[in-house]
């Protein structure tokens, strides 16, 4: 492959760069430890990126759309939270599982109505409502960890068909994401209205609609990550979902997706959110301090902006250049 | 020319049709019928009301007045999707990050919504692609075309959605001299097939070539309408100027001998190799098709987009070009899109008076803005300029088109520059502001100012310009002194087709 | 006279609210009004007032700084450190707002020089930040800061708290150089359409570094003060502020998209939620309780100044 249809390849597939620098990090990984490069190890970082993966599918059809979701760590907390007291009170699977999930559906959407009726920045409104869900959730469970029972350990830790359910999870909803971006005509308005509000309101696209729908499947996918995490961790403690947005966001960010919105991948989202647990699983190996984690992962999202802003202007500056020589060629 | 049924029943007319903005009337009286197969053209100057006319029609605005009827219903506001009509905005309406498929098919995605038949979808483009002549991959994203190519594209998708009637709004100006050849013979097949079109333009080869009826606008009124083949060419320009030129003529003294503004050989993506000298008291015109390069020329030369070459100012030359740089010499660059590049719209007037020339009123003590003297400076300019607004300290997005204007203009001219360069300084204003801004500007020559004046206006250079030149395709291709300025060679020579395309 | 009301609901929409909320709290709580009860929360306020006008200088230039909460943090950790080790306040001053400076600058270089997307810059600014804050401290108070600060912590003039007006200085100065200079007049136009700017020859990349720049600063600043104020460098100590320095400016009315809004506007934002918070503490609502307060009226209150200030459709 000559550089140029690389870097083709690169600019087209959104996905490619980080598919790439995971590649890499997991070989450096495999080189530094030899238990690394083990089948069991892999479903273990699967496993590990999950909660993160699942909801940066969620993330990325919100960016995809041109906004973005500030309380998927609130509406995380939120679902854990009743799904935990429903079981504790009720004891009925059934009930906590449909109320937990149409809880996180319901905030998500609510979002999203939010966003469309009252023109306030999806920023600021997802801001506020961060606020609101969290301390919702508490008064709901009034600020006390809840145990779930033993048996919910399955959807965190059980295997079905010799697969860790969580990877199960994650490949159905990167599965469906993938089909609704990509082949329906919601995938492509999501698109659309992501790539330009002018454009999509001449054409008539379906705008509020699609925007709620965008919000509500980043709210129903954070209710499935709530239910693996409880069951990983256990039952529900004060510290779940905060700070998971920047987290998320930094997995749909390093998987190519454009903060604009219009351009960016499922793909890459979920293969983001696995690199940043590869880096965690690196700074283990070299047994550095938690708090180093951090730092690192600030550092890999302000590098990979930055790489990407100056391949950005290196392609500028050839289309100038293929621009002034088809000119001068035509007055030649 | 194959010529409409003129029998057939008229599937789109306008009654009467008028729209006003707060109060103010922008469009009045249109009315015309438009048959199967039939092009009308819209003609008039820049803020002769054709967008407004153009939203109307195609359902983005209600009118306030008269009717439009389809296939004779009257219809309170239109449904463009419902009715049948197609529009290709100036401005495409495209999705850049989108493949060219989903472009074409944004509306009509076939298949199940949630089941798109992406093969489908590919034929459908396609077969759109091949009827426009183009053979592109459908898959490609459209941010990767060039701009003839996405106008056409706009093309497919409108004729996707409508087989009634199409609005063109200035189809042919980012197209390649190839590409309108083509684009006209497409025109040629849709009539055949009975489409109605109302073709937007000001070029008059164009017009005359392409369409079968017309409809003048001029300061938002209709001031004729009938078929082309009953009028001239002459007499339409005349109907859409509304005057006779060389009536609002600047009587100028000649420019001095001092060099005020010298360019050599400069390049850069949209421009070749041009050079050009203005001197002090000098006026010269820039005329030119939109996409020739005249904004992308003037930006360089104020350092607002990358170029190579030779900048002068006052003989001194300008190695690092930056508008900063270049006001510190005495140069001023009043832009094209006042609202996009000009204006601070939600601050007030006064600070957009001050922008340019803040470092005059910093005290030098304590280094404070002295609002006294920003005030004072503010309020000459408002009087000098003519500025009819209520209080300097209301923002300046309230303002009418024309006294926005006024106000860009105020701006640059409070710091005395020796150098102005205006970029359609009269683009989408009234009558009366027209006037003042060229009185102003005629003001400024007289001063020993040397002005670059780029206007698509060519009646406004044939007034006010010492000497007008004329780009073509990213090159000065021709240049006239006062007293050889003849309309008709400029026009030809800035529409040209000969070298224009890359054949 | 309607618009004249109109025009002061327009620069200011916070006061009917500040006003109605003082007296609601005045009359359900007895201890709302008096002294003691106003200077501790002008005190537990002086923190977020800094920052929040750090916020509305990077607000009005049209971005945004994510990462001020957890520059507090990073400044007060890297303040402690230097001041236990040393025992000099003024040292621990420099640290402090160096170790802003430089946050600032980070994020200044990369959004303004480089051009980068301010949010994704300053969330990755903001984890370096809280990083460095809890690896510098081990996640535990710093221990050893130097008495004279601690009796600064305490000490108050005519009921006003000395971080009181540490911050009322800081909200001046910044009102000053806002409306009052060149500087400021730029930051408003850069923030009210940076295309323009441009083409009137203001150095944008510049004037956008600056108030990344200020905002590092003040967060610095923040971050010493929370430390006068607390007695100990904590390590997590802005995190959690975030959301009410974003809270207090949009409130205040001061707009994300640039160019609309002012320090005084940012300073009734900060006393909104400071009487909210203290008023429903002194009424006995749990925190959450709050959080759900707080995050109601965060949004309704921008979209009422939002559209009091709204002129064109």
């Amino acid at each position: 492959m000559t550089g140029s249809t690389l870097t083709r390849a690169l600019s087209r597939q959104k996905w490619l760069p980080i598919a790439i620098a995971t590649l890499v990090l997991g070989a450096i990984l495999s080189l530094a430890s030899p238990s690394f490069l083990t089948l069991s190890n892999f479903q273990s970082i699967l496993v590990q990126s999950s909660v993160t993966a699942i909801m940066a599918v969620g993330m990325a059809f919100i960016i995809l759309s041109g906004g973005i979701d500030i309380s998927v760590g609130a509406i995380l907390f939120f679902t854990s939270a009743l799904f935990a007291q429903l079981m504790m009170e009720t004891g009925s699977y059934p009930l906590a599982f449909v109320a937990a999930m149409s809880a996180a559906t319901a905030l998500g959407a609510l979002n999203g109505l939010l966003v469309v009726r009252f023109g306030i920045s999806p920023l600021i409104t997802t801001l506020a409502t961060y606020s609101i869900y969290r301390g919702a959730a508490i008064h709901l469970t009034g600020a006390q960890n809840i145990p779930v029972p033993r048996e919910m350990g399955f959807l965190g830790n059980g295997k079905l068909l010799g697969l860790p359910v969580p990877i199960l999870l994650l490949a159905v909803v990167f599965a469906l994401g993938l089909y609704a971006l990509t082949r329906t005509r919601f995938g492509v308005h999501v698109r659309a209205i992501g790539n330009s509000l002018r454009s999509a309101r001449e054409t008539n696209l379906p705008i509020g609609r699609t925007t709620v729908a965008v919000y509500a499947i980043g709210g129903f996918v954070t209710g499935i990550a709530a239910l693996i995490l409880l069951a990983r961790v256990g039952g529900l403690q004060s510290g779940i979902g905060i700070g998971i947005e920047f987290t998320v966001i930094a997995a749909v960010i390093l998987g190519g997706t454009k903060l604009t919105g219009g351009s960016g991948t499922i793909v890459g989202s979920v293969i983001g959110a696995v690199f940043l647990v590869l880096i965690d699983n690196g700074l283990n190996l070299m047994n550095a301090s938690p708090f180093v984690y951090d730092v690192v992962r600030g550092s890999v999202l302000l590098a990979a902006v930055a790489v990407d802003r100056v391949s950005a202007l290196r392609r500028d500056r050839q289309l100038r250049a293929q621009k002034a020589a088809r000119l001068r060629e035509a007055h030649a | 020319m194959q010529h409409a049924d003129i029998e057939a029943p008229p599937v789109l007319s306008a009654h009467g049709l008028s729209k006003a903005f707060a109060g103010r009337t922008v469009v009045d009286g249109v009315t015309f019928d438009l048959r199967p197969g039939e092009v009308l053209a819209l003609v008039g100057e820049n803020g002769a009301g054709k967008s407004t006319t153009k939203n109307m029609l195609c359902g983005l605005l209600t009118p306030s007045g008269g009717e439009i009827r389809i296939d004779g219903q009257p219809v309170a506001r239109l449904d463009a999707e419902a009715h049948g009509v197609s529009a290709v905005h100036q401005e495409l309406s495209l999705f850049q990050t989108l493949s060219v498929a989903e472009n074409i098919c944004i509306n009509r995605l076939p298949g199940h919504p949630a089941r798109i038949d992406w093969a489908e979808a590919d034929r459908i483009a396609r077969e759109q692609l091949a009827f426009l002549g183009m053979d592109i991959d459908p898959r490609a994203a459209v941010e990767t075309l060039g701009a003839g190519r996405q106008q056409l594209v706009e093309i497919g998708k409108a004729l996707l959605t409508t087989d009634r009637v199409l609005i063109l709004d200035e189809p042919t100006t980012s197209l390649t001299a190839v590409e309108r050849e083509k684009l006209f013979e497409i025109l040629e097949r849709l009539k055949a097939r009975g489409l109605a079109i109302v073709f937007i333009s000001h070029f008059m080869e164009e017009i005359f070539r392409v369409c079968d009826s017309y409809v003048v606008l001029r300061d938002g009124a209709q001031v004729d309408a009938g078929r082309l083949a009953d009028v001239s060419q002459s007499r339409l320009e005349e109907l859409m100027v509304g005057r006779s030129v060389g009536a609002a003529r600047l009587e100028l003294p000649p420019p001095q001998s001092e060099e005020a503004l010298r360019v050599e050989g400069l390049e850069a993506a949209d421009f070749h190799d041009v050079s050009l000298t203005v001197r002090q008291g000098e006026i010269l015109g820039i005329a030119g098709l939109m996409g020739a390069g005249r904004t992308e020329l003037a930006e360089a030369i104020f350092g607002l987009r990358p170029a190579r070459g030779l900048i002068l100012v006052h003989g001194q030359k300008v190695s690092r070009p930056s508008v900063a740089a270049m006001k510190r010499l005495g140069a001023c660059y009043v832009p094209e899109d006042r609202r996009l590049n000009g204006l601070f719209l939600n601050r007030p007037v006064r600070e957009n008076l001050s922008a340019a020339a803040l470092a005059r009123f910093v005290r030098r003590v304590l280094r404070g803005i002295g609002f006294r003297g920003e005030r004072q400076a503010a309020g000459k300019v408002v009087e000098r300029m003519n500025i009819a607004i209520p209080h300097i300290e209301n923002p300046v997005g309230d303002l009418s088109g024309g006294n926005q204007q006024k106000v860009l203009l105020g701006r640059w001219l409070a710091t005395a520059p020796r150098v102005a360069v205006f970029d359609e300084p009269t683009k989408g204003v009234d009558i009366g502001a027209k006037f003042d801004i060229h009185n102003n500007i005629g003001a400024l020559a007289e001063a020993g100012t040397g002005v670059v004046l780029i206007s698509s206006d060519l009646p406004e250079l044939l007034n006010t310009a010492h000497r007008i030149v004329v780009m073509r395709k990213g090159r000065i291709v021709g240049g006239f002194d006062r007293a050889e300025f003849d309309p008709a060679r400029i026009i030809s020579l800035a529409a040209s087709a000969e070298t224009g395309g890359r054949t | 006279m309607l618009t004249r009301t109109l025009d002061a609901a327009r620069r200011f929409p916070a006061v009917p609210l500040v006003a109605a909320l003082v007296t609601a709290f005045s009359l359900a709580s007895p201890f709302f009004l008096t002294a003691g009860n106003i200077e501790a929360m002008l005190a537990a306020n002086a923190v977020v007032l800094i920052a929040a006008v750090g916020m509305t200088f990077v607000f009005l230039a049209g971005g945004i700084d994510l990462s001020i909460a957890t520059v507090i943090s990073a400044s007060a950790v890297v303040s402690g450190v230097v001041m236990a080790a040393t025992d000099s306040v003024p040292l621990g001053v420099i640290a402090a707002l160096g170790t802003g400076a430089g946050f600032g600058a980070l994020n200044g270089v990369l959004i303004g020089g480089f051009g980068l997307s301010p949010f994704i810059t300053t969330m990755g600014t903001q984890l370096i930040a809280r990083g460095l804050a809890f690896i510098l401290s081990q996640g535990v108070a710093v221990k050893g800061t130097p008495f004279w600060l601690l009796d600064f912590g305490f000490m108050a003039w005519g009921g006003i708290p000395a971080v009181t007006l540490v911050a009322l200085a800081v909200v001046a100065l910044a009102a000053w150089a806002l409306s009052a200079t060149g500087w400021g007049r730029e930051v408003m136009l850069t923030g009210s359409n940076p295309a323009a700017a441009r083409f009137t020859g203001i150095a944008v990349g510049r004037i956008t570094f600056s108030v990344y720049f200020v905002s590092g600063v003040l967060g610095g600043l923040a971050g010493f003060i929370s430390i006068a104020n607390l007695g100990n460098a904590i390590p997590g100590v802005g995190d959690t502020l975030l959301l009410m320095i974003i809270g207090a400016v949009v409130l205040g009315g001061t707009t994300m998209t640039g160019g609309e809004g002012s320090i005084p506007r940012t300073l009734l934002g900060v006393a909104l939620l400071a009487v909210l918070i203290n008023g429903l503490n002194l009424m006995g609502i749990p925190f959450y309780d709050q959080l759900i307060v707080q995050g109601v009226l965060i949004f309704v209150g921008t979209w009422a100044s939002q559209a009091l200030t709204r002129r064109r459709a």
